[in-house]
């Protein structure tokens, strides 16, 4: 439709049976203008205000000029219109979409200073300066906060305009999935905010809106010619439901935001009071890592690694544990991603990184040590110095350091890690591809940096004797390492059998229970003492 | 056009509910909105669909292949979209058409519900340049 002419005929809204041409299941839509604070209108497909609320019969009242105002009335196509008004500031139109086969008409004034700093300048979408003051209105009592999941991938892969346009479209998906004109905020980055009144229905109506969000924005987007997919998490909070004040709404609806992005992202999660005890303890964990150096919390433990053929040691992984107060001996899994979040892991990975040179320096027949190495740790500028720093401290000699990487570690920020692992290398340093078949495009990682070495996962290794599928994987990665002149390793091995089968296919080198659990530094001398009875200690 | 030519070719589940003529009611609203609207912004293409799937294909610049695509996926009768093609073309494949209907009794439906038939069904695996060529066939042979 074009160019139609607002001419504004008030009308009452109508009673079922009263209204000429207008289909019954529109009439719940002049209620909900009739309620709205906002001026605003219903527009038939002519173009004419057949019916408009007492905000906008005001406004209509005070400019003339908006009722023969020619313009398009497809928000679609135009969101917003800034009309200029003799001697004043302009006119912002905001334009909806057809909503139950009639056209809804949003308007109200803006000047445009403050509508600059209202107005998120990428999506047209309310500001954070915009949030601040709704989050003070009584009039909303439910808060949806919305994170885009991959969407760091996008901005990485794609670049920033791919990311801009992406920002765009989703503004424009959430605005098609609000009701009345609940307002949506961008915080800033991939961050969004819908303020909602739930009325008396509780939660049930955030929950539709947010499946709905979820729905529309998990579709494939159509960006500079390339189809991307993203998701989004919903964290929904309300006074409706707890007893929260409203500083709280906020916090609350960020922790259920949290909760769903725990628990697997694209969802919505509503806060719940154990989501504060959870909050609780995590806070205490993170009090209790960032002084777990201090207190000398943090243990380093060797594994061997051998000759599959005779058990023979040829290096060692060092394997990091937390002496955990209450909780007993935990994984880095456990701990190191909370490290990355709150800015610890550059200490912690300096503190491994040190200790595992300095014990490696002691060691026989110059065996090689292996240390796992963090995404937060490597994008971190002063990487390259902490490993010149620990090879220096300790005197041993930088081929004897081997960095493992995990492939959720290159799929973080890819072209950084590979820069710096490329800087590494370059100090003499090898590199390990870890697990390698959990996570995906391994080839590709193969492709675009040249690994010393490539460990298998546990998972395959365990499986290979009795699946044949996991087999034939084990045996391509062996054949796909040999062409490529990068060594194999096994992880994992615990049976003589699976160690049997193995060496049956090729595979010669591996790690594992079998051959030596995780060791403290003194039993691993010993063991050393044991294994290489030869040679003695280089102290 | 000052943009480029763009195809989109997309496949996405009805969920369009009613008996047969509330369907077809609602297959003519949204024939009589795409028509308008692709008229105003110079998109040709072609619809596909049964009561348990859409296929449709645009073409025109791409901005506007685009805002089409969304203004789509923002309808809440179809769900779960695929994107099976969506690149610059030297030309159109449905030049003389708004938006041709291969919908009720049409061979090229009685094609599509066989190939939608098919049990497992995967939406993605379908070839998009496959639905093109089906569409085309069938509007030529009509």
């Amino acid at each position: 439709m074009t160019s139609p002419t607002l001419t504004a005929e008030r009308s009452s809204p109508p009673r079922a049976g009263e209204a000429p041409g207008v289909p019954p299941q529109a009439l719940h839509l002049w209620e909900l203008v009739s309620s709205a604070s906002t001026p605003l209108g219903v527009v038939d497909e002519a173009g004419t205000v057949v019916h408009s609320n007492r905000a906008l019969d005001e406004l209509l009242d005070q400019v003339a000029f908006l009722r023969d105002w020619l313009g398009e009335v497809d928000a679609t196509q135009a969101m917003r219109t800034s009309v200029p008004v003799e001697g004043q500031a302009p006119v912002e139109l905001y334009l909806e979409a057809v909503r139950d086969g009639h056209r809804l008409l949003f308007a109200w004034w803006e000047h445009d200073a403050e509508a600059g700093a209202d107005r998120d300048p990428l999506t047209g979408l309310g500001s954070r300066a915009r949030f601040e003051r709704l989050l003070h209105n009584d009039r909303y009592d439910t808060l949806l906060l919305l994170d885009l999941d991959r969407f760091k991938a996008v901005n990485d892969t794609l670049g920033h305009n791919a990311g801009d346009q992406l920002l765009k479209l989703a503004a424009k998906r959430l605005l098609k999935a609000i009701r009345n004109d609940d307002p949506i905020v961008r915080l800033g980055g991939d961050e969004f905010a819908i303020f909602h009144s739930a009325g008396e229905s509780g939660l049930g109506t955030a929950e539709k809106i947010a499946s709905r969000i979820i729905k529309l924005i998990g579709g494939p987007f159509l960006v500079e010619s390339q189809t991307v997919h993203v998701g989004v998490s919903v964290g929904i909070a309300s006074l409706r439901t707890g007893h929260t004040s409203r500083e709280e709404l906020y916090r609350h609806a960020d922790l259920a935001l949290y909760a769903a992005k725990a628990n697997g992202r694209n969802r919505y999660w509503c806060f719940e009071e154990t989501l504060e005890e959870q909050a609780n303890d995590r806070r205490a964990m993170e009090a209790q890592l960032r002084q777990a150096l201090i207190l000398g919390q943090l243990r380093l433990y060797y594994q061997p690694q051998v000759a599959t053929a005779d058990h023979r040691v040829n290096g060692i992984e060092a394997l990091l544990r937390w002496d955990h107060p209450e909780r007993g001996e935990l994984t880095p899994e456990h701990f190191v991603p909370m490290a990355e979040e709150i800015g610890e892991i550059r200490s912690i990975g300096e503190w491994v990184l040190c200790n595992a040179c300095a014990h490696a320096a002691q060691w026989p027949d110059d065996l090689p040590v292996a240390v796992n190495v963090s995404a937060g740790q490597i994008v971190d500028p002063r990487f390259i110095d902490t490993i010149k720093r620990a090879l220096e401290g300790a005197g041993l000699a930088p081929e004897r350091l081997e960095l493992e990487v995990t492939e959720s570690v290159l799929m973080s920020n890819l072209p950084l890690i590979l820069e710096r692992l490329t800087e590494a290398k370059a100090l003499g340093v090898s590199v390990t591809l870890d697990e390698f078949g959990t996570g995906y495009s391994s080839l590709n990682y193969l492709n675009r940096f040249p690994f010393g070495r490539i460990k298998i996962a546990r998972s395959f290794v365990r499986g290979q004797q009795d699946d044949p599928r996991a087999r034939s994987l084990v045996k391509c990665v062996l054949a796909l390492g040999e062409s490529l002149g990068i060594s194999t390793l096994a992880a994992g091995i615990e049976t003589q059998a699976q160690c049997d089968a193995l060496l049956a296919i090729g595979c010669r080198e591996g790690q594992g229970w079998l051959f030596g659990a995780p060791l403290t530094r003194e039993d691993l001398d010993a063991y050393l003492r044991h294994q290489l009875p030869s040679t003695t200690t280089t102290t | 056009m000052a943009t480029d030519l763009y195809q989109l070719v997309y496949v996405s589940r009805s969920v369009i509910e009613g008996d047969e003529q509330s369907y077809r009611e609602q297959i003519d609203e949204i024939l009589k909105v795409s028509r308008e609207n692709n008229q105003r912004d110079e998109i040709t293409g072609a619809l596909l669909c049964n009561r348990r799937y859409f296929a449709q294909v645009l073409e025109g610049g791409q901005d506007v292949v685009q805002d089409a695509y969304e203004r789509i996926q923002c309808d809440e009768r179809h769900e779960q979209t695929t994107v099976l093609r969506f690149r610059p073309v030297p030309r159109r494949d449905f030049g003389e058409w708004t938006m041709a209907y291969e919908g009720h009794d049409s061979d090229a439906l009685h094609s599509f519900n066989r190939l939608t038939q098919e049990s497992r069904l995967k939406l993605e695996e379908l070839d998009g340049l496959d639905l093109v060529s089906l569409l085309q066939a069938h509007l030529q042979a009509a």
